[in-house]
């Protein structure tokens, strides 16, 4: 992974554990959590998650990318991330 | 034709359109003689829980074929739903076994901590993913067994929905049958539903405004979809395309993502009607969705309270334009009148407070007189909602004679999460208000006097997810050194927002 990538899921990684985990302990989250089925993430959290990845990273979520297997995990978001980086 | 209440109407419809589909998930269908049949099945194994006419079983259940099931057993049977958000923390679903006094709880997502937690209750709990019901799928035509000779009255209580509370303690909302049926019915003929249309629900059943859509289509025959969630609008949009529903019902926020998070607008579904309530939509976003529609699409915004069963009034589509910012007329059952302080009856045109009457309004809460003493007064219910009537009898709202604050569907007294903050050693008191918010309406802001640090910033947001579901995490926390207060101690909530702002 190159250094890009790991700042962009440590930002990520650390968005979610301050926001919604509430805690900087990173063995809270593993990277394939999916944030809706245990609870991390409501509907809003997925939309706040979308504003921060548009202000954080300038990554821009167009409607059709809004699905689970692009913003489920923090595996979904890294691997959405690079292929519209690409 | 419509029945004394809705079990019995269910039976009438799972008779005269028993191959139709009932209900669809993405994993599968049921015809409405499957879905009797597996309610059937269910009674006996409530019954072999030892479940009663008019016992409270609470329900902490998703959106699913299963609650459904549960739902409809749980009236064939006579006993009283208590349906709970699925997202509700231990500490929340204990006080409402506790105030609804329910020996069984049913659910379908409990963890084993959770579990452990209700074993120090009295209540017995029931998963209903252990529960096997397709046996029953084979059974034709299945007639209701009454062996107890039960048959739910008008009178009879079907169903208990609780609501954020201003003592911290949830209120429960009674409803009987006949508030249910009378409610339903209004609702049916102004939507004119029939056993052709067909809807995609993404609304949470246990609210008053999902229970309403479940049960309007249901007693007509009607097809109901269950849909994923709206953090995935695009989703939701196609889903509405490939089902070729014929209606869709959503709260302001819902339609605030439709046209701005999937491409709704440029190719907008053919759809009958749109359902529109939960708190007020803004005219801006109105007219964007009106806009956004087919012309055939008829859009209708409505007003309600859980205590007056779901709906009061609605506002016919023609009317749109010509009575805009209204929340439209009473349904047929229902009577309304502009009160003022005094409880005086105001002429039109005159702002006061909105009560309303009629055989939709509920019996009281649960075993709370003070609570129903203070909104019920000889048949009329006090809304706590503001507003006047024209001369042509439409109501239109301005603001609550409370402090409750809506967060997308969700009402939530500042009360009910004050008392969970002040439990913290760090924190000598504090104050939860509503913000504006573009999408949600109003969000939650939190001014708490206490010790800032990063520390117990994180502390704080952590209890509150222990004992909150998410809607009612504060989004945000502002320390501070004081609250506003009159002179007799009170927090003066109206003002916090902006003399906090000052202050700071």
């Amino acid at each position: 992974m190159n250094e890009v990538a790991v700042n962009t899921e440590t930002l990520l990684r650390n968005y979610i554990l301050e926001n919604y985990l509430f805690t900087d302990d990173q063995s809270k989250l593993n990277n394939t959590d999916s944030f809706l089925d245990s609870g991390i993430l409501d509907s809003m959290g997925i939309l706040e998650l979308i504003y921060f990845m548009d202000e954080e990273l300038s990554i821009k979520v167009l409607p059709d990318e809004m699905i689970p297997s692009n913003l489920d995990s923090i595996n979904n978001l890294l691997a959405f991330i690079e292929r519209k980086n690409s | 034709m419509f029945k004394k209440t809705l079990i019995d109407q269910f039976h009438y419809i799972c008779d005269a359109y028993a191959d139709a589909v009932a209900l669809q998930s993405n994993v599968e269908e049921l015809s409405y003689s499957v879905l009797r049949a597996r309610v059937i099945s269910m009674t006996g194994v409530l019954r072999n829980y030892g479940v009663n006419p008019g016992d409270r079983v609470v329900m902490v259940v998703d959106n699913s074929i299963d609650y459904v099931v549960a739902f409809y057993a749980l009236w064939e049977i006579g006993a009283i739903v208590v349906a709970v958000n699925s997202q509700a923390k231990i500490y929340e679903i204990e006080k409402i076994i506790s105030q609804s006094q329910a020996k069984i709880m049913l659910t379908d997502n409990l963890n084993e901590k959770s579990k452990q937690s209700l074993r120090a209750t009295d209540v017995e709990v029931v998963a209903l993913g252990d529960v096997d019901l397709t046996p029953a799928d084979n059974i034709n035509n299945v007639s209701p067994v009454d062996d107890d000779g039960f048959q739910a009255k008008e009178s009879t209580l079907a169903q208990i929905i609780y609501t954020s509370g201003t003592t911290g303690n949830p209120k429960g909302v009674l409803l009987s049958h006949g508030n249910l049926m009378t409610n339903t019915r209004d609702i049916v003929e102004y939507l004119k539903l029939t056993e052709n249309d067909s809807l995609l629900n993404i609304l949470p059943f246990h609210y008053s405004y999902g229970n309403s859509i479940l049960h309007t289509h249901l007693c007509v025959g009607a097809k109901v979809i269950f849909a994923g969630t709206m953090a995935f609008p695009q989703q939701v949009t196609n889903d509405i395309r490939k089902y070729g529903v014929s209606g869709f019902s959503g709260v302001p926020s819902t339609f605030n993502l439709l046209l701005t998070h999937s491409d709704w607008i440029n190719d907008p579904p053919t759809l009958r009607y749109i359902t529109q309530a939960g708190g007020p939509m803004s005219r801006t976003l109105t007219n964007h969705l009106l806009k956004s529609i087919n012309p055939r699409t008829r859009l209708y915004v409505m007003y309600g309270q859980t205590e007056a069963s779901a709906r009061i009034s609605w506002l016919p589509p023609e009317s749109l334009i010509s009575k805009a910012g209204s929340v439209g007329i009473t349904l047929e059952h229902v009577s309304v009148e502009i009160r003022d302080e005094k409880g005086n009856s105001l002429p039109a045109n005159t702002a006061g407070e909105v009560y309303v009457s009629g055989k939709s309004i509920m019996q009281g809460y649960w075993n709370n007189p003070s609570a129903t003493q203070k909104v019920l007064h000889n048949g009329w219910l006090k809304t706590g909602d503001l507003g006047h009537l024209d001369l042509d009898g439409y109501i239109y709202l301005k603001g609550r004679n409370s402090d409750m604050i809506k967060v997308g569907a969700h009402r939530i007294h500042p009360l009910e999460l004050e008392e969970i903050i002040n439990m913290l050693d760090f924190v000598s008191e504090c104050a939860v208000t509503g913000i504006e918010d573009e999408v949600l309406g109003q969000k939650l802001q939190a001014y708490v006097v206490g010790d800032e640090s990063k520390a117990n910033l994180f502390a704080l947001k952590k209890h509150c997810n222990e004992y909150l579901p998410a809607h009612k995490i504060p989004s945000k926390i502002k320390w501070v050194d004081q609250l506003p207060k009159t002179a007799s101690g009170k927090i003066k909530r109206h003002q916090l927002n902006s003399q906090l702002e000052i202050m700071k």
